[in-house]
């Protein structure tokens, strides 16, 4: 198989938060004196969206969106003892928008409805399909001027706000107040986002990939990113859109100012 | 060593960085990629740009020896100062004993890793001393701040990735470590190209590889950087030069290239191939001498084949060539 980078689309623009937005850390370890449920933060402790975060919603609700969530279409991503504990779509289809946007894992790979049947079944290796990744999507940094003083002087930490939560057992209907970090709404983070776009043995992606990313973008809107999204929280806007195209010939230059193909201050102006 | 153009290539990185050092496991990171890493990444990123067969052209011409470009491994620079290796066996106690360098506790010295380029070769005219694994001139401590000891690069992060059921919602989470390059701070390397027509392209593929990344965890953003190419010359070589230090790992062509190692460590290099055929299967294991080994003379090193049993897609190889740098005369090693 001949891969030829055509060239990138690049998609810079902000993610706001129309209402607070809880990423944890995913580390339940209390510090004394700490948050039990703290939001991920960079090294300067600014919290931040991480890539993997958006990329993994994305392809979720993309999975939903394209009719892949089918026991003979999802692969067991992760198996405990004879349970398949976690499973996402991944397929050698290599017409398949959410393979070739979001990837494809190497290894062989073990479709759910083999595995309620044999959960020792081996699985199929879908190298044949395996070309390079396209989507690479960044973490989203914090736009410091956008957490306002006005907003500060609400805020219990530096960048956040610390709720209490209460929430009941429902077997044993005892209270267990926890209290749990959140970036306040109104935040905006500067997002990145790359679509290569490739020849494959000849044949041009040309845009099909871009409109399905953005695609993509519109059901984040429609969902929630992070956690407690059933409690309103995690609500996002893509704001300011710029779409840039690199050409794979710009490599060559020394540098190359880019000027957007598109622009929209939002989704569905764009 | 060839006599083409040489470039010092700074990777001011935009985004958190990780090289794994054991494959497969997640938390444990090392912030330098070696040349053999570096050097699949640029064939990786030409061919994305040139596509196979100019790709398989390139490789050829290097399996013939005639090496149309040259890198070192990756180095961490602060500022304006970029750092190389330690000579293994260089001689850190007779220049303490010299009054050069300047330690309250002997077992400083063990613990200096990297040495400012030009101090070393120029056979340290100053007075040194010992910050964290750097040694550096006396007066430069206010450089890197005043509450800071040593030139720091960054910090150490960890990262946690999560993968969800898609119908039960279900969990499973996983750690993994990477680094943060402060704004000052990065990596960089060597870049040697002896065939002029294809410097255009040489350069593009290590852009390319900016925008797609080095190490781990790249469709998530990490590892990205931005390239500044900074023409630049090496010190002459002559008669009396009797070391050459390499900034690279070398795999020996032969038995005399082995023998004429003077000072080094041997590394194993293992993995999982990364290609375009993307498989996630173990190439061979390889043993290079590390970054740091002196030689007696130069070495060339070579490409080995690593390409595993069963595996007919492609050639897998690993780049073991050397990229030497001559010390200077009056450089003291130990039992010399
Ligand atoms: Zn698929």
């Amino acid at each position: 198989m001949d891969v030829i980078l055509k060239g990138k689309y690049i998609i810079k623009c902000k993610i706001k938060a129309v209402t607070g937005l809880h990423i944890g850390e995913g580390n339940n370890s209390i510090e004394i004196g700490g948050i039990d449920n703290a939001v991920v933060k960079d090294a300067e402790g600014k919290p931040y969206i991480p890539g993997s975060s958006l990329k993994g919603k994305m392809r979720s609700l993309m999975e939903f969106a394209e009719g892949k969530v089918k026991d003979d279409l999802m692969v067991v991503a992760v198996k405990k003892g004879d349970k398949p504990e976690i499973c996402i779509h991944m397929c050698d289809d290599k017409e398949c928008p959410v393979c070739g946007l979001f990837g494809r894992n190497h290894g062989k790979h073990v479709t759910k409805k083999e595995f309620l049947k044999d959960p020792k079944a081996e699985g199929r290796d879908f190298s044949d399909a395996v070309i390079p990744t396209r989507l690479i999507v960044r973490d989203a940094k914090l736009i410091e001027s956008s957490i306002t003083d006005e907003m500060k002087e609400n805020l219990d930490l530096e960048w956040t706000e610390v709720k209490f939560e209460n929430n009941i057992d429902r077997i044993t209907s005892k209270a267990n107040p926890r209290q749990s970090e959140r970036v306040p709404a109104g935040a905006e983070f500067s997002a990145e986002f790359v679509v290569n776009r490739y020849e494959v043995d000849g044949s041009d992606d040309g845009e099909k990939y871009l409109s399905k990313f953005i695609k993509a973008m519109k059901l984040l809107e429609d969902d929630y990113l992070g956690g407690q999204g059933s409690r309103g929280n995690g609500k996002v806007k893509f704001v300011d859109i710029e779409i840039f195209y690199k050409d794979s010939s710009d490599y060559e230059k020394d540098s190359n100012d880019l000027k957007p193909i598109a622009t929209a201050p939002s989704l569905d102006q764009l | 060593m060839g006599k083409g153009k040489l470039y010092r290539v700074l990777m001011h990185f935009t985004t958190p960085l990780h090289i794994g050092e054991k494959e497969k496991i997640y938390n444990i990171t090392q912030t330098f990629a070696h040349s053999d890493m570096l050097m699949s990444g640029i064939i990786n990123a030409y061919s994305l740009l040139y596509g196979n067969s100019s790709t398989n052209q390139l490789v050829e011409s290097f399996l013939q020896k005639s090496l149309p470009f040259e890198i070192s491994s990756t180095m961490p620079y602060v500022g304006n100062e970029f750092f190389v290796p330690k000579p293994i066996g260089l001689h850190l106690h007779l220049y303490k004993d010299r009054g050069i360098i300047e330690v309250e506790k002997d077992k400083e010295i063990k613990k200096v890793k990297f040495i400012r380029e030009k101090d070393l070769l120029s056979n340290f005219p100053g007075k040194y001393r010992v910050a964290g694994s750097f040694l550096q001139p006396k007066d430069m401590l206010h450089k890197f701040g005043d509450s800071e000891k040593a030139p720091s690069l960054g910090k150490i992060k960890e990262r946690a990735r999560v993968s969800i059921d898609r119908l039960s919602s279900s969990s499973n989470i996983y750690y993994f470590s990477h680094f943060e390059f402060k704004d000052n701070a990065g990596l960089w390397f060597y870049l040697r190209i002896n065939d002029q027509s294809l410097e255009d392209k040489v350069k593009a593929a290590i852009r390319l590889l900016g925008d797609e990344g080095l190490g781990g965890d790249r469709t998530c953003g990490l590892g990205s950087f931005k390239v500044n190419f900074e023409e630049c010359s090496m010190p002459e070589e002559n008669d009396r030069t009797k070391y050459y230090m390499s900034l690279s790992l070398v795999n020996p062509q032969s038995e005399d290239e082995i023998k004429s190692a003077l000072y080094y460590e041997i590394l194993t290099r293992s993995g999982y191939i990364y290609s375009k055929a993307g498989l996630g299967i173990k190439r061979k294991a390889v043993r290079a001498f590390a970054e740091g080994t002196v030689f007696s003379g130069k070495v060339c090193g070579r490409v080995v084949d690593v390409t595993p049993q069963n595996f007919s897609q492609h050639r897998v190889y690993c780049f073991g060539l050397a990229f030497l740098v001559p010390l200077p005369e009056g450089v003291m090693m130990i039992g010399n």
